[in-house]
């Protein structure tokens, strides 16, 4: 089948006025009349406060300081659970916690009065490991629930007995650590009051329509009074999931009635938005002499810190995933979210199916090292197919491309340099011997959507205005990954126009339909489905209404083409969409529709039911050089092979691998935040690495397309599956190059170096960490 | 406050400015010139980039009073007659741009090498650019794309 | 926005020299990238700046056949670009190359760095290594000094609040003497150095060597010449079996030094490594020949 504007190179819309530098970022805009809000945060992780601001008030300049007393509504917000405060009112959780906002004049003076502000705490015993949080002795974070928020269960088969019955078993802890989202544009708001009354908060979010409730929530307003416009995203991976600045400008501008504007500095960001829930995942693998897997158990306890965000969702997706693309009769698997007084953890990248696969991925290579099989090879014994069903006893009934990628993938590597090649083409130290190279391979799977029977809609509006031209309402958000290109070449494809010319309404509440969060890699999916839906809908009303017109009875026989409807075989009858537009009402050229993603609730004991649909797959493989004088690991070359269904547009597709990959890298070898005892060491980027251009490779890139029949034209959401297999492929790697299995990331080069020097001295040959 | 003479974007122009302005600060607060952005502060991320006196320089790391009769180019800048500069043309044809945060400051960062340096390697290219983070894109299809310009 | 109430941008060093000795709390200005962090970041609050790139003197290298003479407003840049340094000395030229980023290298100064007097400074140890000169001037005259004697320790280094840097100068490296140097940073561009050694090598016809100083930054309160693994190599031949058992010297000394804390652990046994690439460089660089 092909397409004119499906599976094209689309120019992406907003390039221009991004290469211009004419793109709006909430801190671009400058309002008359403006003043600024600096945020009080708590500097200790758990205990009472108070606040003596007597000081801070005297200087000029200063219009107030807010706290809990001036919020207008309820202080309570959370994506899930509202277990968020809009400011704190006695007591604090984590380091960051907000516990008022300065109001001044200028930045300059916001600053200064926030300095000035005097704090005083009574400072209690916090619990920083979630495993000591779940015990009955542990303080409780919040006072009137337990540590331990959410238990999800997977139980099929009977695992003792596939224990029992192995030839293998493989059995290992692992550890991910809490990583930041590191967008490169800070929170920024601006917020004001807009005739009749309305309030307008301008600020960057990936769910607009669900912000614009909460903050109605604690503003004590109508949501009709409440006006979100969602500029320019400057990136956000998960990070802008949970409101920040949002409320804060509300009652800012409702106590003072002016403009008011929050900029976060750097600091601030990493303070304030939420982490990648570090987990701690103790597997059992089993397996018969062929390598078949038999049986597999897991243990799973994600660190949400301080508030829930989507622990529920996150930790539910991790044990979902915990046994990795492969069919295993019997699993048992306990998957675990829990406070502490950490920064809180919340949704990034990957949404809990990203931790897993450094440890899945590791256990299938060993069980394959332990048969002497070739990871390969094990990975297609024990390999979703069509019909495969999974833990959940889901099935995969299609699209499931794992041979394909396998393939592909393989493939790519034998054409991948030699080792004696590489270290040529590197002029590297005469040394040679002290730098080891290794080749790893990752493959995983992720599961699109909300999942769990939670309702997943997105909604669409497609219409003809009086002018002819095309236009398309609904909330998707542009954080980047490029939606507002891709989604509109749908419509284009339909109505036979170019995507440029198909006016797209996407940044503000007041006039588009609520789209769910750009998030769980549902855009492309669910909101395509939805707009491919209106547009098809659309498109057909539109030729009905030519062909009583034009005096044809048989509709089939027109097309839409380049803003005309024209009969096939005699284009002479013609209507072109202006005049059509003239000869019918409004109503008859609108048309809404939307899309509900397909998702049962799993059985709470038993973790069955059909969690998420569709899957994708995606697989990697790296070359290491790994130092064992320094333990600094570089990547030599990479490939990335990603299942997309249809490629709606591969220039799109092939950014976000690009970027995955290099997300992945950065989680696997730099990105350290260091938090002890609930505060992150690491809040600048002259500490928190993430690569440079210099650090990363020119990667190749395969797209897969084995269409999903529920997806608009065979589409699957990519952006976050692209990150997926990155960890695991340079973990195997390592592996391979020093016979070192690392099993905590990130992997430092202290971590690294410590290991390797005890397996010099007489330690074991295989020294893990 | 006080006034200072700059050559901003190809016009000499008379600001004012107070001693604890930065050179960012009298580009987006004072001229409204947006386009450089501010990411870190610290002249770790590059989003703040411009070309000052024909080398880059980070924004956040000059001092208003620092750039008196002193050439400053800005994103704003590369715009010529209504055409843009190959490396904008080059980023948007080849998909360079995903969230645009660190694109100002990557364009700029572009420009500065090729001004020294017209036909760089991939390598000398990412060098070129290795003061500017991004987050979004993996950098590949930035080199391509400065690659391409130099080619243009 | 900082909270500046003065500044000044002198044309001359006399104008410079004259504020200086006039005025209390003026803080020097050369390339920014570390006073506008430290500003940035709260660690110092100055009242008034006096940028010092508007004096052309301190942005010149000299040359003649017995020493190099580079002005404390030099950049990095220039250092990179500088066509002196290639020969013997590129050293110098791939220390500066390796500093932060394109846009800190356009500003950033080898005074500046000098002053700031960061632990981790990475160009330094190359002037420790070449036991370079610094010279101060004053209303008062001039003081000159030896580079490690001038640095105190962590941010501190000789200098009197009426005095500016003005200069840093060594003997150009002849036939036989050799320059290396090696950085270990967790990254390719923007990283601080967890280790960096920077090594000068002189030896006779018969690989004996006559003179070495090595110096490392990373592993002490400030960049230092390591006087215990110098005197270990001092008259003995050049050898693989030298640089082992003096790397492992060297190893001992860190691990003595730091313990377990500033990361002891790890620099203790990377150290040997940074110390041989750098070992390295210095005898390739030796062979190569003099303008």
């Amino acid at each position: 089948m092909s397409y004119k504007r499906i599976g094209k190179r689309e120019l992406r819309r907003d390039g221009k006025v991004k290469a211009e530098g004419k793109a709006l970022y909430p801190a671009d805009i400058y309002l008359d009349d403006m003043v600024y809000g600096r945020t009080l945060r708590s500097t200790i992780p758990k205990g009472h406060f108070s606040l003596d601001f007597r000081e801070a008030l005297k200087i000029p300049g200063v219009l107030g300081i807010l706290t809990a007393k001036d919020i207008p509504g309820k202080n309570e917000y959370g994506v899930l659970l509202k277990d968020h405060q809009v400011f704190c009112e006695h007591s604090v959780k984590q380091i960051g916690d907000p516990l008022g906002l300065v109001v001044a004049e200028t930045e300059k003076i916001a600053k200064k009065a926030a300095g000035m502000v005097k704090v005083r705490y009574e400072e209690e015993e916090g619990v920083f490991d979630p495993r000591e949080a779940m015990k009955n002795s542990a303080p409780a974070v919040h006072e009137d629930r337990d540590n331990t928020l959410f238990h999800f269960k997977l139980r099929k088969g009977n695992v003792e007995e596939a224990f029992r019955d192995a030839h293998v078993v493989v059995e290992n802890t692992y550890h991910s650590e809490s990583v930041d989202h590191a967008f490169l544009q800070t929170e920024a708001g601006v917020a004001y009051w807009e005739e009749s009354d309305r309030l307008v908060i301008v600020a960057s979010t990936q769910y607009p329509h669900f912000d614009r409730s909460e903050i109605a929530n604690s503003l004590g307003l109508d949501e009709e009074k409440v006006r979100i416009i969602n500029p320019a995203v400057g990136g956000s991976f998960g990070g802008r999931e949970d409101l920040t600045l949002q409320i804060h400008l509300g009652i800012a501008v409702m106590k003072f009635n002016r403009p008011v504007k929050i900029v976060y500095d750097r600091k601030e960001s990493f303070l304030a938005h939420c982490k990648r829930h570090p987990m701690i995942m103790e597997y059992k693998t089993a397996a018969d002499r062929d390598g078949k897997f038999l049986g597999m158990k897991a243990r799973i306890v994600g660190d949400t810190g301080a508030y829930a965000s989507w622990a529920v969702n996150v930790l539910r997706k991790a044990g979902v995933h915990a046994t990795g693309p492969y069919e295993i009769p019997n699993v048992w698997v306990d998957s675990y979210a829990v406070y502490t007084n950490n920064p809180f953890s919340g949704a990034m990248r990957g949404f809990g199916a990203t931790q897993p696969a450094i440890a899945y991925e590791q256990q299938i290579d060993e069980v394959a090292r332990k048969l002497g099989l070739d990871p390969f090879a094990i990975r297609r014994i024990n390999g979703f197919k069509p019909g495969s069903i999974t833990a959940t006893d889901q099935l995969m009934r299609e699209s499931v491309p794992v041979e394909e990628c396998l393939k592909a993938l393989e493939n790519a590597l034998k054409e991948m340099k030699t080792d004696k090649e590489l270290r040529k083409e590197k002029g590297s130290e005469k040394n040679t011997g002290m730098k080891k190279t290794g080749k790893g391979i990752g493959l995983i799977f992720y599961g699109t959507g909300y999942g769990n029977g939670a309702p997943d809609v997105a909604k669409a509006r497609a219409m003809i205005d009086e002018e002819g031209l095309a236009h398309l309402f609904c909330g998707a958000s542009e954080v980047g990954q490029g939606a507002k290109t891709a989604l509109t070449q749908i419509p284009a494809e339909i109505l036979g126009l170019k995507p440029e010319e198909v006016g797209f309404h996407h940044e503000d509440t007041l006039t588009t339909l609520d789209a769910g969060t750009c998030a769980a890699s549902r855009q492309t999916y669910s909101m395509g489905n939805a707009i491919k839906l209106a547009t098809d809908a659309l498109a057909n009303r539109l030729v009905e209404e030519a062909g009583k017109i034009l005096g044809i009875k048989d509709s089939s026989c027109l097309s839409i083409e380049n803003y005309e409807i024209f009969h096939k075989e005699n284009p002479n009858q013609r209507l072109s969409f202006k005049e059509l537009a003239g000869r019918i009402p409004e109503e008859e050229r609108t048309v809404e529709r939307s899309f509900t993603a397909i998702t049962t609730e799993m059985d709470p004991e038993t973790g069955k039911g059909d969690p998420y649909w569709p899957y994708t797959f995606s697989a990697c493989g790296v070359t290491v050089e790994v130092d064992t004088e320094t333990g600094l690991v570089e990547i030599l070359e990479g490939v990335l092979v990603q299942d997309a269904g249809k490629a709606v547009n591969p220039e799109l597709i092939e950014g976000q691998m690009d970027g995955g990959f290099t997300m992945g890298q950065g989680y696997t070898l730099m990105e350290d935040l260091q938090v002890i005892r609930g505060e992150i060491k690491h809040t600048n980027f002259t500490r928190y690495l993430i690569p440079t251009a210099l650090d990363t490779i020119e990667l190749k890139k395969i797209i897969i397309e084995d269409p999903e029949s529920t997806g608009p034209y065979g589409a699957k959401g990519v952006g976050e599956p692209v990150m997926i297999p990155v960890a695991p492929a340079i973990l195997n790697a390592i592996f391979d190059a020093v016979g070192i299995r690392i099993k905590e990331i990130p992997v430092t080069p202290e971590k690294l170096l410590s290991v390797i020097e005890e397996g010099k001295h007489g330690g074991k040959r295989e020294a893990e960490i | 406050m006080n006034n200072i003479q700059i050559k901003l974007n190809g016009e000499w122009r008379e600001v004012e400015i107070s001693p604890g302005m930065r050179l960012l600060d009298l580009l987006r607060d004072e001229l409204k010139l947006t386009g450089t952005k501010e990411g870190c502060g610290e002249g770790e991320c590059g989003v703040c980039s411009v070309i000052m006196n024909g080398h880059l320089v980070n924004a956040c790391l000059v001092m208003a009073f620092q750039a008196e009769k002193a050439e400053v180019l800005t994103i704003e800048g590369l715009k010529q007659s209504g055409e843009f500069d190959p490396i904008q043309q080059a980023f948007i044809d080849i998909g360079a741009v995903q969230c645009g945060f660190c694109t100002p400051g990557m364009i700029m960062a572009g420009k500065a090498l090729l001004l020294q340096n017209p036909k760089p390697t991939r390598e000398e290219i990412r060098r070129g650019i290795s003061g500017n983070l991004c987050r979004c894109t993996g950098y590949e299809k930035i080199v391509e794309a400065i690659e391409n310009a130099s080619k243009r | 926005m900082f909270d500046v109430e003065q500044s000044h941008r002198p044309e001359t060093l006399k104008e410079a020299l004259e504020i200086l000795d006039q005025r209390e709390g003026v803080f020097l200005l050369a390339g920014g990238t570390d006073l506008l962090v430290k500003m940035k970041e709260e660690r110092i609050s100055p009242k008034a700046l006096m940028d010092l790139r508007g004096i052309k003197d301190l942005r010149t290298i000299h040359c003649d056949r017995e020493w190099i003479e580079i002005g404390s407003g030099v950049t990095f840049r220039q250092i990179e670009d500088e066509p002196l340094f290639d020969g013997p000395m590129k050293a110098l030229k791939m220390a500066a190359a390796e500093v932060g980023s394109p846009q800190i290298r356009n500003m950033a100064t080898l005074g500046g760095n000098l002053c700031n007097a960061s632990p981790a400074a990475d160009f330094i140890p190359n002037l420790l290594a070449l036991d370079a000169e610094i010279c101060l001037q004053s209303l008062n005259g001039e003081r000159r000094m030896k580079a490690e004697g001038f640095l105190l320790g962590k941010g501190r280094v000789d200098r009197r609040s009426n005095e500016i840097l003005i200069s840093i100068g060594f003997p150009p490296l002849k036939t036989g003497r050799g320059l290396g140097f090696y950085k270990l940073g967790c990254r390719k561009a923007l990283a601080i150095a967890k280790l960096v050694i920077a090594v000068y090598l002189e030896t006779d016809g018969k690989e004996n060597i006559k003179e070495i100083r090595i110096a490392s930054g990373s592993v002490g309160i400030k960049t230092l010449r390591e006087s215990h693994v110098e005197e270990f190599f001092r008259g003995k031949k050049v050898s693989p079996g030298l640089m082992e058992d003096g790397a492992r010297v060297f190893s001992e000394e860190i691990q003595r030094r730091l313990g377990t804390r500033h990361g002891g652990i790890y620099k203790g046994i990377s150290v040997k490594a940074v110390f041989k690439r750098a070992f390295e460089k210095a005898l390739e660089s030796k062979g190569e020949e003099n303008e």
